[in-house]
């Protein structure tokens, strides 16, 4: 019995399916049939993998020092809902540089299992970053998901005693797995099922009850990997001064706008933002052209004056109290429009945004 | 299937009777798997927060799906310039011409910005400079490439910004054969 997991896709000759014919149990050199049919389901479960946060930092010469001492500092924060079963590990890219001696060290871990200084490692990752580096390089890890949860902050930290390492951009997204696991998962209601191989024979048709499972077990793949709009956080900390989007302007300014396409059947997104004001009041609001075309107000979050690390006073997100998701045209290029307003005189800022499909 | 289903569409399932229904069956569930491989694409957000601006290059890892053979970029822009892309799959540059007047003025107004496009499918690109889509190696897997973005303004006083990149990989085209 095995459930296989091939490294590729495999197309199919329509006439492998063709109608009165015998369709062959497969994957047999020179056939095609059901195995193959149960493979490729089986490869798009575990390979089909939108991404789970980006970020790209401009300015990079300019900006102030990345870390400092030797202690580590909270450097990015990218909450979100966690990619569902079968990913257990999100994979890591980040573009580094460290044009001082002294190697440093970029840190991943989630804020509901961190990283405790003279304690537990919790659900983290080390990335060493050697010294004397001035050429970008490219590193990579895995970091565990969380158990537990349904979402969570991604958190990075740097440690540098010569204060040079310098991070470019990161991606991450979930990691394939390498085995398809035996039991059904349902996620938000959709079902996958995995195929056995001993569930298939020459000359013996599957049922029309196993065909709708493969079916629900593709509507499950089409449903649960919706995409991300943006996973985005730039902590001014390290930054100072070069702050992505802050404003003083007492009037609401225009500070993001991002193009989306949902999926079929997806009709609102969810949202995670960080920020705090330095004046009397700041507030973003968030909405979609989707929204403004039908008159619907826009969702106001009213920032907090705190920030401290490690900043979860300035996450607000779309399940909080009075907060909503977004509505979305399915189907049809929307526009998430960001706008920031100050009290005319403190500064209001805008640190991290984070936007991704609700499962339909 | 061999060819990508551009006419299927995602909905409930439907059992057949008969005979014939064991061959209806497999192909419906083929043509989904096909068209999930193939067809479907999930656009990839490249977030940025301050704009980008001549002076740097912008380097960035994405992870492709299978199938792709094209990726079309889309830029947020203001002002006057031109935004030069390369990809590690792809052997010449791409160059996006970019001239919208709210440069002129400095203001950047992102209310102003519009979306300019790297999108035309050329069947095999032979220089640098052109003003299309990137190409992609042909894989049945997903597969990793490094995207630069480099902004050259237009002039000392017609600043380019970038607010926004958004990587679009294509569907496969309908008559081109899964590999």
């Amino acid at each position: 019995m095995s459930r296989p997991l091939p490294t590729s896709f495999v197309p199919i000759a329509p006439v492998k399916l063709a109608p009165q014919g015998v369709i062959r149990r497969g994957a047999d050199t020179g056939y095609q049939g059901e195995q193959d049919l149960a493979q490729n389901l089986h490869w798009l479960y575990a390979h089909d993998r939108p991404m789970w946060c980006h970020t790209l930092y401009s300015g990079l010469t300019d900006a102030g020092p990345w870390a400092s001492g030797g202690s580590p500092l909270l450097k990015g924060l990218w909450y979100r809902d966690l990619p569902p079963a079968p990913f257990t590990e999100l994979e890591i890219r980040i573009l580094v540089q460290n044009v001082g001696t002294t190697d440093g060290l970029v840190r991943f871990d989630w804020a509901s299992d961190p990283w405790l200084s003279g304690g537990s490692p919790g659900t983290s990752v080390d990335i060493t970053v050697a010294g004397a580096a001035a050429q970008w390089t490219l590193l990579q890890d895995t970091v565990v998901l969380p158990s537990g949860v349904t979402a969570d902050t991604l958190r990075m930290w740097i440690t540098d005693s010569d204060d040079d390492v310098r991070v470019h951009s990161i991606a991450a997204w979930p990691a394939a797995p390498s085995a398809i696991a035996a039991g059904p998962s349902t996620v938000d209601g959709w079902r996958w099922v995995p195929q056995d191989t001993d569930e298939l024979a020459e000359f013996a048709p599957l049922s029309v009850a196993r065909r709708t499972a493969q079916w629900a077990s593709a509507r499950h793949i089409e449903a649960v990997r919706t995409g991300t709009v943006k996973a985005w956080c730039d902590v001014p900390q390290w930054r100072a001064g070069y702050e992505a989007h802050a404003t003083t302007s007492a009037t609401r300014v225009l500070v993001m706008r991002e193009l989306f396409r949902p999926p079929p059947g997806v009709t609102q997104l969810r949202w995670a933002l960080w920020g705090f004001y330095g004046g009397a009041s700041g507030e973003v609001s968030l909405t979609t052209t989707a929204e403004a075309a039908a008159g619907v107000t826009a969702q106001t979050v009213a920032l907090g004056s705190t920030w401290t690390t490690p900043y979860s006073a300035g996450l607000h997100k779309h399940d909080d109290s009075g907060q909503t998701s977004l509505t979305v045209y399915p189907e049809a290029w929307n526009e998430l429009l960001v706008y920031l307003t100050s009290d005319g005189s403190g500064t209001a800022r805008l640190l991290g945004l984070s936007a991704w499909y609700e499962v339909p | 299937m061999i060819f990508p289903p551009h006419s299927f569409k995602p909905g409930p399932w439907a059992p057949h009777n008969g005979d014939a229904s064991r061959s209806t069956h497999a192909r419906a569930i083929d043509e989904y798997a096909t068209w999930l491989a193939a067809v479907r694409r999930h656009p990839i957000p490249v977030p940025l927060g301050r704009a980008l601006v001549d002076g740097y290059v912008y380097e960035l890892r994405v992870l492709l799906p299978a199938y792709v053979e094209y990726c079309a970029v889309g830029l947020l822009c203001t002002g006057w310039g031109s935004v030069t892309l390369t990809c590690s799959d792809d052997a010449y540059s791409v160059v996006v011409p970019v001239g919208l007047s709210d440069g002129t003025t400095a203001s950047h107004d992102l209310s102003n910005a519009d979306w300019v496009w790297a999108q035309d499918r050329l069947p095999s690109a032979s220089a640098d400079g052109l003003w299309r889509a990137i190409e992609i190696t042909d894989q049945a897997s997903p597969h990793e490439v490094d995207l630069t973005v480099a902004l050259t303004d237009h002039s000392g006083t017609n600043l380019l910004k970038v607010h926004q990149v958004l990587i679009l990989p294509l569907p496969r085209l309908e008559d081109s054969q899964l590999p």
